[in-house]
């Protein structure tokens, strides 16, 4: 178990460039980032500042073209494929802005799913998945399928979901991009509540004001560079 | 799937079916499953290669599992004339109850009366209707047959037409002339002898099994100077146009395969196509590539199976249905000489194996690159496709 205080996740120089035709573009500058346990971090700016990009890097979905990452002091950026997805599952949790459910799984296999791939046995799966749908308050709409739950209802599944395998660290990209201002405010609330009460560390990337408000840190990115950390 | 499933099974039961009827028309129409002959009858039919004991072998018949009905029969050449006219005939001895129960002979009576049997010696015959259209005979004509006797003598004799077949001169029975067994035996001064017996059993493509069976009997009972012969081997020209008939149907069932493995192609690429941000998602959350391959083959796999099932039902009770009530071809056809107005499937376990084990394994090797490509997908990608 990490100790509070210690970098859960930690970026040494990264850096991203890709080809826009024959000009290559840096995404991201020679970065630099460290994200200790328990923090509530948004990273915010205006759009092609490189968030997604970053985040994309941090969880191991795209690689660095130079500069590491580690998460508990692994370089994730060394891993094989199979060894990077057995470090996803087993590491980090991902809320989407499009809450990427599977639409042919009801709400209890979304969030099953998961632990399904960890290995997890059934009991223990069953246990973990009413529990999360207690504290996402969702408890009678296990049997659902997405498409009968409203874009709110969708993303609360999605944070379950991300929370359920027990990761070291949930990256949310916009999560709340999509959702009206109340529903918005109501899952802010739930993921500070989870951050506060177990201890799990979030990570956005944002555009949206009321996170910034709520994140215990900032970090605004412009061009592809860190332009203030507090 | 499903479509190609039903499909292929229509196309393998009416092809089936077809041929089925086609046999099952032609041998019940006069040859019969099985024939038994003196050795070598057949090769050279003569007068004189006879067979003598009709009891000890209807014995041996009854004998033969599956055996449904068996006739005797003589056969000669002879000239029939009416008036000043004179045509070749073939005179065919038979037993007319017997003839009855196994063939078809009484349905293709186009005028007059079937033969009865009798213990008095019935002059009276059924002709062709070459033989008819020749010599302008009717019903209640009287024709002059004249033949040659087993004895060496010449064997004449008057005759009156009972009835004339069905068919035209062009028909393979034109210049047939059935009469009583007893009266061709008598005409041709055979004693009790025939030639030829032909039997059905229940189901023609066991012939060649009870053909088998029938002559070890006929061995074990000292008869071994007899031959039995399955319906392939006495028509063997027929035969053959059936087995090429089959091969050209194979070529069109070939195409059905091939149409049945494009839909499951395409079903499978869509169904993986449409499921990319899926697959995306399910690779972000740490599925391994290899995992999601055979997931993808798994649900290949279980969805061709659902498509069997259900392929299986809709196809069993079409087949069914056609195999009862047939479909009429627009234009009747022609195969080996018979024609074919209505086409009927057939059930039979080849109809529902063949096509599951095509769905199956098309989709299988379809469902390969797909989900290789599956395999190979950059989350981030896939998941922009939402």
């Amino acid at each position: 178990m990490m100790q509070n205080g210690q970098d859960i996740l930690r970026t040494e120089n990264v850096m991203k460039t890709y080809m826009s035709g024959e000009v290559e573009v840096t995404a991201l500058h020679e970065m630099n980032i460290a994200i200790k346990k328990g923090e509530f971090t948004a990273i915010a700016g205006p759009s092609g500042s490189g968030k997604s990009t970053l985040l994309n890097l941090l969880s191991g979905l795209d690689k660095p073209s130079s500069g590491k990452v580690f998460i508990n002091q692994k370089p994730i950026s060394d891993m094989s494929g199979n060894q990077l997805s057995d470090f996803r599952r087993d590491h980090i949790g991902f809320i989407f802005q499009s809450y990427n459910l599977i639409p042919v799984l009801t709400v209890k296999e979304n969030i099953e799913y998961i632990m399904l791939i960890q290995g997890i046995a059934e009991s223990e799966r069953q246990d973990r998945v009413n529990d999360i749908l207690n504290d996402v308050g969702l408890a009678s709409m296990g049997n659902r399928r997405p498409s009968q739950l409203s874009g709110g209802q969708q993303q609360r599944v999605a944070i379950a979901r991300a929370v359920v395998s027990r990761p070291d660290i949930i990256l949310a990209d916009e999560p709340t991009a999509n959702l009206d201002s109340k529903t918005a405010d109501n899952l802010i609330n739930m993921m500070l509540t989870l951050n506060e009460s177990k201890g799990i560390t979030f990570l956005f990337s944002t555009h949206d004001k009321r996170i910034m408000d709520h994140s215990k840190r900032l970090i605004i990115l412009k061009d592809g560079k860190i332009e203030s950390d507090n | 799937m499903v479509g190609g499933y039903v499909l292929f099974s229509l196309a393998l039961s009416i092809s089936e079916g077809t041929y089925g009827t086609v046999i099952e028309k032609f041998t019940k129409s006069y040859t019969g499953h099985l024939q038994v002959h003196r050795n070598g009858y057949l090769d050279k039919p003569s007068l004189y290669k006879n067979l003598d004991d009709y009891q000890a072998l209807s014995k041996e018949i009854e004998k033969l599992p599956g055996v449904k009905s068996w006739a005797p029969r003589i056969y000669s050449g002879a000239l029939a004339s009416l008036d000043k006219k004179t045509s070749m005939a073939k005179i065919i001895g038979i037993d007319p109850e017997a003839e009855a129960r196994t063939t078809s002979i009484k349905m293709k009576l186009k005028d007059g009366e079937y033969l009865k049997n009798s213990s008095d010696v019935q002059k009276k015959v059924i002709v062709g209707a070459g033989l008819a259209e020749t010599l302008k005979l009717k019903v209640g004509s009287e024709v002059v047959l004249v033949g040659q006797g087993a004895d060496g003598s010449i064997s004449n004799d008057l005759f009156t037409v009972s009835g004339i077949l069905k068919g035209d001169v062009y028909s393979k029975d034109r210049n047939y002339c059935y009469m009583d067994l007893k009266a061709a035996q008598l005409f041709l001064s055979m004693d009790s002898n025939f030639h030829e017996i032909a039997i059905i059993v229940d189901d023609y493509r066991n012939a060649e099994a009870a053909a088998v069976s029938l002559t070890d009997n006929l061995k074990k009972s000292g008869q071994d100077n007899l031959e039995v012969l399955p319906w392939p081997k006495v028509e063997k020209q027929f035969y053959n146009t059936m087995v090429f008939e089959k091969k050209g149907m194979r070529i069109c069932l070939i195409v059905i395969v091939i149409i049945v493995a494009i839909g499951v192609l395409n079903t499978v690429l869509m169904t993986i196509l449409e499921r990319t941000m899926e697959y995306g998602v399910l690779r972000a959350l740490g599925t391994r590539p290899l995992t999601l391959f055979w997931m993808i083959l798994l649900e290949t796999a279980g969805l061709a199976i659902i498509s069997i099932i259900i392929g299986f039902i809709l196809s069993f009770i079409l087949n069914y249905w056609v195999s009862i009530h047939g479909i009429d071809y627009p234009n009747p056809i022609d195969i080996g000489g018979f024609t074919i107005t209505t086409m009927y499937g057939l059930i039979y376990a080849g109809a529902f194996i063949g096509p599951a084990i095509v769905t199956f394994f098309t989709a299988i090797i379809v469902s390969i690159f797909p989900a290789f490509r599956a395999m190979k997908i950059n989350p981030v990608e896939a998941m922009r496709m939402n």
